[in-house]
């Protein structure tokens, strides 16, 4: 019998070598009590004097975490600025970096490898590189290198934040490129569309013409960004007409590509609203400008709120992480904003190949070849082949390949151009900076204290050519034989849609092959302007997108502001924050008749919830039932009109039209009377309207929802799957259609809110869960609930009190881990 | 040496392995000699917890073999744990993130239950050697 004496050495023996011997001992090593990595994060104190290589510098953070940062000139302020962005969001920085370089599966293992392998293969890091040789030797260059050694400053003496501590490893330096590489993911976030692809996938899965149903060359409304109405529109915006749309080569079977290549496209409903309206009609005489980006809702959010101040230069706004200037916001001279103006600046084409050769015109030539590995932590390395076509990234998925040019594989200025705004005087400096905004290309509207306004399209836009002997197919608009449209994928080797100015991973002549600025939609003075991804003119001179957002929020914002312009009242600060908080959804309005119209088809509870409908005011407001039943409703429509059909001809979810297109589908479309898939019946639209109503009310019953509030309620995450990290779920207002934007499915909505005035009151803004990513500061999500709740906060600036961190000149090294 | 001991043993302590055990019994058996060991051998435990996690097993070992049987061994491993806990606590409150700390789920669940599981876990070396001949005979 064994002694007690040898009973508890084996237990000893064997729990020691448990806990050093297997995974325990990670876990001991990271979160045992006292000793264990993550806890530093925790209980570290922050340096309040940091040694600086430039001048002095201040910063004082605010009751919500938004911090001031002041210094004596420019480089000092943007060190400051580059160390409090570390402070605050390293993580998120070094995570955007890892996303665009392909590197994430060696921090955070294997369920990233497709994303490593799609990041690699576009080469998103030579792009960025590519920017960063545009700009280096210039004094954004050099605010970027100050802004680098700042960030290096932090990274290097202080505590890393949680993240790090839990996946285990270190972030490396950060470099001038790694900021170009977060305007490299903003950029593609916003114009990386495959929507010409996915048109010729259902084109050819459906046929053509339930393909151009599903993606109009046309969206049937009256409001546009600029109509023949709305002020002195300039350039693209006065005239001509787009010919139509050219049938996309068929025989293709790239639904499998198009369905991969959509995950890693912005989530749908990426966009965003803005307005201005001159000081004509508004109470003060001065005008008023509101923007909100509809971005990814995630914990930390996309955006840094600051106040950055020195001699000559106050600016407030918006910053992203990684990159130190404003981008939307105000100076003492002015506001401005951006929404995503919906061009198309990126094409796909196809290629006759043989031995690992490509047909380009009349010459046969290698791809561009080059074998890489992606490391995957605590799993094997994986092997990716990047290759390139003088297009740019040739992408592949099951044997199916295209080469994809993007303009933003390209150096760009955005930097100047952004770094140029945050200086600027007046509208006349505005103008001249944007015209460096290469991409991505936006919807930019500025005001000034002089009461000058404007509106412009920015970022280049190709003038596409067909190099062939056969010549263009004149559906460019210009008039020119070679011009072309960018809605098809191109036959690459007879050499379609080239884009003559374009040089992937190298810098363009940027005044050649593009739509020069001055031909660009805009205009000076409007009385009032909204853009809300809408098309932007009817009949533009030149060819420049199809992909518009559904018109919903547009019409009903230039509903409020035709309304009050028509009215005795002026636009007062009241009203433009009333016009941003609307929620009035456009949808309802539509397609409510269409619901009570199929009243007699309903049992007798649906019925009910559809008398509910008949006397709602489409507000969607969280205490609102008729707006749950509306919202579940159109999810189940748009599952019955489209998922049998889709799921019948192969193509997943991915390829679905927005709602517009749903809900203008009227009883005699052919989705109702003769659906474009084999094995699916004719349906009554309303059969099929009081389906979907029936399953909605069966939904809410099951997930015992009272109100709309209980259903739309924030999903706003970590990119951990860690819930603690993750924000805390709260009811919130408006729907995807909605001026005041939130997105429960995609987890997209309204990512900073601003009312700016040149009135010389403070301008308001928000963002959506709180400036610090640091899991233990008091601010990783304070700012939600005022969110949620439609609230603002003044953007005024901190200049009392003892500043929180001092930068006094020390022995830095002044170097920006120049590349 | 502290008085105590000196004055039960005299000056010329026996450093035989059986005077060295005597002393220790003696020690272990004396509620005053005792609270002063186990106080002693806490403050090093949190101090090696403080650099390793192993500290946790040892700072229970330590406190185990303060006391004059196995049993009291693994009641006052147990209380080396909760007093980390509580130093833990007071760590978080000062630096203000306690609460985020007791929100943390799975992550709080570690550390909670790493030092109640190590400190009886080191106690049991207390095993390793009989229990104090007086206590013994009370039990």
């Amino acid at each position: 019998m064994p002694t007690r004496r040898s009973v508890i050495a084996a237990l000893l023996g064997g729990s020691v070598g448990a806990a050093t011997l297997t995974d325990a001992r990670g876990y001991l090593d990271r979160f045992a009590p006292l000793s264990g990595d993550v806890w530093g994060a925790a209980t570290a104190g922050k340096s309040e004097r940091v040694a600086t290589p430039y001048g002095r510098a201040t910063v004082r953070y605010d009751d919500a975490g938004v911090p001031t940062v002041e210094a004596d000139d420019e480089l000092s302020l943007y060190f400051a600025v580059g160390y409090v962005h570390a402070a605050d969001r390293l993580f998120e920085m070094d995570l955007i970096r890892r996303r665009m370089r392909g590197t994430l599966s060696a921090a955070v293992g294997e369920r990233t490898v497709d994303s490593d392998r799609f990041h690699r293969q576009m080469d998103f890091a030579a792009a960025a590189e590519a920017s960063w040789r545009a700009v280096e030797d210039t004094p954004t260059g050099d605010a970027m290198r100050a802004y680098a050694a700042g960030v290096e400053a932090q990274r290097t003496s202080e505590p890393l934040p949680l993240e790090f501590r839990l996946l285990d490893y270190e972030p490396a330096a950060w470099t001038p490129v790694d900021s170009m590489l977060v305007e490299k993911q903003i950029s593609w976030g916003l114009t990386g569309s495959f929507r010409s692809l996915r048109r010729s996938v259902a084109a050819d899965a459906l046929d053509e013409s339930a393909a151009a149903t599903l993606y109009p060359e046309r969206m049937d409304h009256d409001v546009p960004i600029l109509g023949d109405e709305r002020g002195d529109a300039t350039g693209a915006a006065t005239g001509g007409s787009a010919a139509a749309a050219v049938a996309p080569p068929d025989g293709a079977d790239r639904a499998s590509l198009s369905a991969w290549l959509a995950s890693f496209e912005s989530e749908p409903g990426i966009g965003s609203n803005s307005w201005l309206v001159s000081g004509e009609h508004t109470a003060s005489g001065l005008p008023m400008l509101a923007n909100d980006p509809h971005l990814n809702l995630m914990a930390p959010p996309v955006w840094y709120q600051m106040h950055q101040r020195r001699p000559g230069m106050r600016v407030r706004g918006v910053t992203f992480p990684g990159v130190p200037f404003v981008v939307i916001g105000e100076n003492d001279a002015g506001a401005w904003g951006f929404t995503n103006a919906g061009a198309d600046v990126l094409d796909t084409y196809t290629y006759e190949t043989r031995d690992g050769e490509y047909r380009y015109g009349d010459e046969w030539r290698a791809f561009d070849t080059d074998e890489q590995t992606i490391a995957v932590s605590g799993g094997d390395d994986r092997a990716v082949t990047v290759r390139k076509s003088v297009h740019g990234p040739v992408l592949e998925r099951e044997g199916e390949r295209v080469g994809v040019a993007w303009t933003g594989l390209q150096a760009s200025r955005t930097a100047i151009a952004v770094h140029e705004l945050d200086r600027s005087g007046g509208r006349d400096e505005a103008l001249a900076a944007l015209r460096k905004f290469d991409t991505p290309t936006q919807n930019a509207v500025y005001a000034d204290r002089e009461g000058d306004t404007a509106y412009w399209v920015t970022g280049l836009i190709p003038a596409r050519e067909s190099g062939d002997a056969d010549g263009g197919d004149d559906t460019g608009g210009d008039g020119s034989e070679k011009a072309v449209r960018g809605d098809r994928v191109f036959d690459g080797s007879a050499r379609e849609g080239e884009w003559p100015g374009y040089e992937p991973y190298g810098e363009p002549d940027f005044e050649t092959g593009w739509i020069p600025f001055d031909e660009k939609p805009g205009v000076r003075d409007p009385d009032y302007v909204a853009t809300a991804n809408q098309r932007i003119v009817d009949d533009p001179d030149r060819y420049l997108g199809e992909g518009y957002a559904a018109p919903f929020r547009a019409r009903r914002i230039y509903d409020l502001l035709d309304e009050r312009a028509a009215s005795d009242d002026p636009v007062d600060f009241e009203y433009m924050r009333r016009v941003q908080r609307d929620v009035v959804d456009e949808r309802a309005r539509l397609f409510v008749p269409v619901i009570l119209d199929a009243r007699d088809a309903l049992d007798e509870t649906p019925r009910a919830a559809a008398d509910r409908l008949a006397e709602w005011d489409f507000r969607m407001d969280r205490d609102s039932r008729a707006a749950l039943v509306f919202e579940l409703f159109v999810g189940r429509y748009r599952e019955a009109v489209f998922g049998p059909v889709f799921e019948a001809a192969g193509l997943d979810d991915s390829h679905y039209p927005n709602d517009w297109v749903l809900l203008t589908l009227g009883p005699q479309s052919r989705w109702f009377t003769d659906p474009p898939a084999g094995g699916i019946s004719a349906r009554e639209r309303s059969e099929v309207v009081a389906t979907a109503l029936t399953e909605a009310v069966a939904e809410i019953d099951d997930e015992d929802y009272d109100t709309y509030g209980d259903y739309n309620r924030t999903v706003i995450d970590h990119p951990f799957d860690l819930a603690f990290l993750n924000y805390p779920r709260l009811p919130t207002d408006g729907s995807p259609a909605t001026v005041r934007n939130f997105r429960k499915e995609s987890g997209v909505g309204s990512s900073f809110r601003l009312l700016a005035r040149v009135d010389g009151d403070p301008s308001l803004g928000m963002i959506p869960g709180g400036n610090d990513g640091e899991y233990f500061s008091d601010h990783y999500s304070t700012l939600l609930k005022p969110w949620a709740d439609g609230e603002y906060r003044p953007l005024v600036a901190t200049s009392e009190g003892a500043p929180d961190i001092r930068f006094d000149a020390g022995d830095g090294d002044g170097g920006g881990g120049d590349e | 040496m502290s008085e105590s001991l000196a004055d039960a043993y005299g000056s010329d302590a026996d450093d035989s392995p059986e005077g060295v055990r005597a002393r220790l019994s003696a020690a272990q058996t004396t509620p005053r000699q005792r609270w002063a060991l186990t106080a002693a051998a806490t403050a090093l435990g949190l101090g090696l917890a403080s650099l390793h996690w192993v500290g946790l097993l040892v700072g229970g070992a330590l406190v185990g073999l303060c006391q004059p049987t196995l049993r009291r061994a693994l009641v006052a491993g147990l209380g080396f744990g909760v007093v980390v806990l509580l130093v833990v606590a007071v760590q978080f409150a000062l630096a203000g993130s306690l609460s985020a700390y007791l929100a943390m789920g799975p992550l709080l669940a570690v550390s909670v239950a790493a030092p109640l599981v190590a400190g009886p876990l080191g106690a049991a070396a207390r095993g390793l050697v009989p229990d104090a001949p007086s206590a013994r005979n009370r039990e």
